[in-house]
């Protein structure tokens, strides 16, 4: 049967109700199937080459590690604010006293620093995503099928945007400090490179599944290209656009927390410091600032990203 | 074949990659006709009115459209010009929902303004004089400032009606103007849309579902059915039962 003859069936000598009823077509159930069956194999082949390997084991331990780690974690260094030794002395094998610490003192002092840190990674998220929303604004546009840029800007963009996007931003982060050097400089433009990734692809996205009929309405008045865009697309768009930038940001303040590990500014270095120096009560304040942060922050941007769309 | 003609197909096919949407489309309308089309869902219709406004391409045949043949238009400077005379009111699903009601209305005056300033949505005082004017014809001046998703359907589609009023063009084309308007709703909008086609003189070609509606609006009616016109007659009084009797 031909596709003309199936369509003219389809829509003239049947009313439009049956056909709606009828089964959905078989090639979707198969290609669920097909697909549920190929991701069961993966976990099956993973699983089983892994444990070949010998990749899986839990260690000799696992158990007693854990109690370890929890007994450890579970007396965070901020409590000495309250609960230090204001003479805590520190004496060596003879028992001599070589030095008298004021636990509470020390321990204030470094609730400071942990907030100067949280204060800049912040900031490092911040100006980081603001770069990145920027960077992604143009690449996104280019992206954009329903956009029509020229076919090598269209590619171009596109694989600009892929690139970015699958390079971690800790792997920049890397690489930036090796070449601006080593502070907040590095990991906000690592921010800005990985996300720019992320945010034109989710804008190409956004305007790609806008619907066609308004801008094509605009596009029937007789204008231009660029009044198309300012006047039927940008403005279904930037709400989402919006919402999307707010979302990445909350990401990045997640993220910037340990890029500190490779010198990019910010708590991580504090992180990378506690865990060489097995201070485990001092990484349980910097994991509970960091869940305090993150929590509060989700909180704020997901009432305003509901009040957005 | 008149001199008068605003629409001319002779032996238009319209294709969507193998999809045959039109085939061999012979009709002539001439200035100030009101053209109802009707037919069943995937019947041309709406391919017909993309067609005449230059988002469907011409696969074989010739249309002309204000003198303007579509096929051979290569150029986007006269397909807009074009554009900008041929006026559209489609099923209240065509305006920015984010955007003010006046601010909608004015963007059928983008092609008269061609600044970047339109951009940014700033038009000059007289077209907003002017896109004020069609909002008071069509009893929408309360609404000029609400944002437009918190109209209700048939208040949209006055909002559509005084866009193509600002755009000002010899030429209206409308699908299915009434779809989803409740009775009281769809009466006004008719009203409203014959009223100013007579005003205006324009020629107007109405993609139609409600067979009813055919007398009330349209002087002469094209029945569609599989891309091919299969009746193409005057209206008269009981042409809504003949229809029927067609289109089973």
């Amino acid at each position: 049967m031909s596709v003309e003859q199936r369509t003219a069936r389809l829509h003239d000598t049947q009313p439009i109700a049956e056909a709606h009823r009828s089964p959905p077509p078989p090639g979707r159930v198969t290609v669920l199937s097909l697909l549920l069956i190929f991701c069961g194999l993966l976990v099956l082949v993973s699983l089983w080459t892994l444990a070949s390997e010998d990749e899986l084991s839990l260690g000799r331990r696992p158990w007693q590690n854990l109690k370890k780690t929890v007994a450890e974690m579970s007396e965070p260094s901020f409590l000495r604010v309250w609960f230090g030794d204001t003479h805590a002395e520190a004496r060596d094998a003879d028992g001599k006293v070589l030095r008298v610490d004021d636990q509470q003192a020390n321990e204030r002092r470094y609730l400071a620093g942990v907030g100067r840190a949280l204060w800049t990674t912040l900031r490092i998220a911040t100006l980081g995503t603001a770069l990145a929303a920027l960077i992604a604004l143009p690449l996104g546009l280019l992206a954009a099928r329903t956009l029509h840029a020229p076919r090598p800007l269209f590619w171009g963009a596109k694989a600009v945007l892929d690139t970015m996007r699958s390079i971690h931003t800790l792997v920049f982060g890397l690489f930036l400090v090796g070449i601006v050097g080593l502070g907040a400089t590095a990991g906000i433009l690592a921010v800005a490179l990985h996300s720019a990734g992320t945010l034109g692809k989710l804008l190409a996205e956004a305007i790609e599944s806008l619907d066609a009929h308004p801008v094509d309405a605009v596009r029937a008045t007789g204008a231009t290209g660029a009044q198309v865009f300012f006047l039927g697309v940008w403005p279904a768009v930037l709400p989402q656009y919006v919402s999307q930038v707010l979302y990445v940001w909350e990401f990045n303040i997640r993220d910037s927390t340990i890029l500190g590990l490779v010198g990019a500014g910010g708590l991580g270095l504090l992180l990378s410091e506690a865990m060489s120096l097995f201070q485990w009560g001092r990484l349980a304040t910097l994991l509970l600032a960091i869940v305090i942060m993150v929590t509060a922050f989700d909180a704020v941007s997901r009432a305003v990203r509901r009040r957005l769309v | 074949m008149t001199a008068l003609a605003v629409v001319e197909a002779s032996g238009l096919y319209v294709n969507a990659g193998d999809h045959v949407l039109l085939r061999d489309v012979n009709l002539s309308v001439a200035a100030g006709e009101r053209i109802a089309i009707v037919g069943h869902n995937g019947a041309g219709k709406s391919s017909f009115l993309r067609a005449v406004s230059g988002f469907n391409g011409v696969h074989r045949g010739s249309l002309k459209v204000l003198g303007t043949d579509i096929s051979v238009i290569r150029e986007r400077r006269a397909l807009r010009d074009l554009r900008s005379h041929v006026a559209q009111v489609h099923q209240g699903l065509h305006l920015i929902g984010r955007l003010s009601v006046l601010d909608n209305v004015l963007i059928g005056g983008a092609a008269r303004n061609a600044s970047w300033l339109t951009w940014i949505r700033r038009w000059p005082a007289h077209e907003a004089e002017h896109a004020r004017a069609a909002l008071a014809r069509v009893g929408m001046s309360w609404a000029a400032g609400r944002r437009t998703d918190s109209l209700s359907g048939g208040e949209r589609q006055k909002v559509a009606i005084a866009r193509a009023l600002h755009q000002n063009a010899p030429m209206l084309l409308a699908d299915e103007p009434t779809a989803s308007l409740d009775a009281e709703a769809a009466d006004e909008v008719i009203n409203l849309l014959t009223a100013l086609v007579a005003e205006r003189k324009s020629t107007l070609i109405c993609v139609v579902h409600d067979l009813d509606l055919v007398p009330r609006l349209a002087d002469r009616v094209i029945v569609l059915r599989r891309g091919q016109v299969v009746a193409d007659v005057a209206v008269t009084a009981n042409t809504a039962s003949e229809l029927r009797g067609v289109m089973k």
